[in-house]
């Protein structure tokens, strides 16, 4: 039904459309037909995209898919009519045939031997292009903390990629793709494992980050298990261990990489009471488990769901994945 | 007020509105004022598309309809007033919505509390203590999601592992994977991260034992004796009952690191009795039967306590 309003819209918006008159085919301020505190609404000119009128009337070529969202096209043509929204009048995406949600994908390894754990190069280049080829938008996984505020609209088909763990795949394989893309990633590494034969170093991860592309954020100091005391841990101990697993990362990352720190990753998704409030107490915004599944604009920010992506899964499961809409009918 | 109820206001609304909507635009009311051509154009289908949304119950896109439409034409006082009953009627009815959801959340009934706590948001999307209800009840969710899996965890302890996670079954197989391949350093690695979920698989602590032995044995051949030694220790932790592990091999290592240090304390002591104490001490740490350390740690204590007493 969303989509069917959607097109509705684009229809009549559509039909509104004039074509421009001769001499106004200029882009600029003399195409404005009204400005009011909620709207401007223009007619397109010759040259008008989406990136070029973002950046002229919301100040920033970023957020041409406030416009393209709102108009539900992704191009203009001279004399069609273009309404800008100047305010967030939905910023968590709840309408009445249904709402927002947004999918945090789960990578682990790259590489050759295809595994359930191991998603091939090829793979994954797949599958950003499907995202690509289906008008998905990857966001930042920062941006999601506004979003669960309700205080900062994401694009419909907001997508999140993530890799777990730190392994040297993500900038051999991963990397490069995502550059050719232009799509942001989070990695969630574990201090212990950088370093390691099959890790990330740090000079690797300075050189993620400083594409503007890579986010890097904790995955615990030792991959070990948050969501329980081990045997014979008595709780003195097993408070500590937290402790050293939720600060030894934040300190390492903030250190060598000089970035800040808001998401935690918990090893094998596990976590309790205990450990969210320590990671509240540590100013962690967010955090993430691996409960498959998409997020509302209303989901818990410290038990995000994200769903792992298989390497034995074809591209049909992917997609399946990416749920970035519930339909209710809420009327 | 009951869900139905709502439903009844809600079409009594529409009808309202809807007969406000429809009637006929009066070019001649319009007022004198500057429009361009593309905003008079425009008009008529946004108007359209505003009463198709109210008949439907679409009272938030009807809205950004109205409001295009005043923005249009900011003199023309009929559309403000659209703006301001269509935005009355929203208010009301979300806050009916509202009612009914917190009601429903009083009475434990989740899913009627999100849908109408939902349906509140759907009209009034920037009501931030709703979308603070939901959360409660999206949070009480995943919580018993969590409680469940780490209840099983839980009960995991010191028996064979079933249903065992996909991510750690991974680790377990990267494991297994990685010691037929020789690395028993990324063996170790990967089975411990399948431990910490299921730290009683008598399987993977086995596993894990003789990725440490082997280690150690390796260790052992490079002279590392002293890592050899740690992980000799850590495979019996494992399995107390490691083959490969028997008391020789353990006993073989602190033999050879203590007269490590004995050779140490031998060197040090013409120069260093301070140090050669240290080397001969540690030499009996690991060997407590090695009686050349014992003998040489007397003597260098004796020399010790002269040199002291010169001092003196």
């Amino acid at each position: 039904m969303r989509n069917a309003l959607a097109l509705s819209v684009a229809l009549v918006l559509c039909a509104c459309a004039t074509p421009a008159p001769s001499g106004r085919a200029k882009p600029g301020p003399e195409s404005v037909v009204h400005r009011s505190n909620d709207f401007i609404v223009l007619t397109a000119a010759k040259g008008d995209t989406p990136a070029a009128l973002a950046r002229r009337h919301l100040g920033d070529a970023a957020k041409a898919w406030v416009i393209e969202d709102f108009n539900n096209v992704r191009e203009f043509t001279p004399g069609q009519e273009v309404v800008i929204p100047l305010g967030t009048p939905n910023p968590a995406g709840i309408y009445a045939n249904g709402y927002q949600t947004v999918p945090i994908l789960c990578y682990h390894r790259f590489g050759g031997d295809k595994s359930k754990m191991v998603v091939t190069p090829d793979d994954f280049a797949r599958q950003m292009e499907y995202l690509a080829q289906h008008d998905y938008r990857v966001v930042r996984m920062s941006d999601l903390i506004e979003f669960l505020q309700g205080k900062r609209a994401l694009p419909k088909r907001a997508v999140v990629v993530t890799m777990d763990d730190g392994y040297k795949s993500a900038y051999q394989h991963a990397f490069p793709t995502l550059r050719r893309f232009g799509f942001p990633a989070t990695i969630f590494v574990y201090s212990e494992y950088v370093g390691a034969r099959e890790g990330l170093t740090w000079k690797e991860m300075q050189e993620m980050v400083a594409s503007g592309l890579v986010d890097i954020q904790p995955h615990s100091k030792t991959h070990s298990n948050l969501g329980f005391a081990q045997p014979g841990e008595d709780d003195a101990a097993y408070q500590q261990r937290i402790q050293a697993e939720i600060q030894v990362p934040l300190r390492d990352i903030s250190k060598n990489l000089n970035i800040p720190v808001h998401t935690f990753a918990y090893p094998y998704g596990d976590t309790n009471k205990d450990v969210i409030d320590q990671l509240k107490q540590r100013d962690y915004r967010l955090a993430v488990t691996v409960q498959p599944g998409s997020n509302a604009a209303f989901a818990y920010p410290y038990m995000l769901q994200r769903s792992m992506v298989f390497g034995d899964e074809d591209l049909d499961t992917f997609a399946k994945q990416l749920g970035a809409f519930q339909d209710v009918d809420l009327r | 007020m009951t869900a139905a109820l709502l439903r009844g206001c809600v079409a009594l609304a529409v009808l309202v509105l809807t007969a406000c909507a429809s009637q006929p635009y009066d070019e001649s009311a319009e007022p004198a004022q500057v429009v361009t051509k593309s905003a008079k154009t425009a008009v008529t289908p946004h108007e359209k598309l505003a009463t198709s949304f109210t008949e439907q119950g679409l009272f938030a896109d009807a809205l950004l309809q109205w409001k295009i439409l005043a923005t249009l034409h900011p003199d023309d006082a009929r559309y403000k007033t659209h703006v301001r009953q269509t935005e009355d009627l929203i208010a009301k009815l979300a806050t009916q919505h509202q009612r009914v959801g917190n009601s429903a959340l009083d009475k434990g009934d989740y899913a009627t509390a999100r849908h109408e706590l939902l349906a509140a948001l759907a009209l009034e999307p920037t009501r931030a203590e709703l979308l603070e209800a939901l959360r409660r009840i999206e949070y009480d969710r995943v919580w018993r999601i969590q409680s469940a899996k780490l209840e099983k965890l839980k009960t995991t302890e010191d028996r064979k592992v079933t249903g065992v996670g996909e991510q750690e079954r991974s680790y377990f197989e990267l494991g297994t994977l990685m010691f037929r391949e020789g690395d028993y350093t990324g063996a170790v690695r990967e089975i411990q991260k399948y431990l910490n979920s299921y730290p009683g698989d008598p399987q993977a602590k086995k596993l894990i034992s003789d990725a440490y032995a082997k280690l150690a044995a390796q260790q052992r051949q490079q002279g590392l004796l002293h890592n050899a030694l740690a992980n000799v220790e850590q495979a019996k932790r494992f399995n107390t009952d490691n083959a490969t592990i028997n008391s020789k091999v353990e006993q073989d290592l602190r033999a050879a690191l203590a007269d490590e240090y004995y050779e140490k304390g031998l060197r040090a002591q013409r120069s260093d009795l301070k140090l050669a104490v240290e080397m001969f001490e540690k030499a009996l740490e690991y060997n407590p039967q090695h009686t050349k350390a014992r003998l040489k740690l007397a003597e260098a204590q004796r020399m010790q306590k002269r040199l002291e007493e010169i001092g003196k």
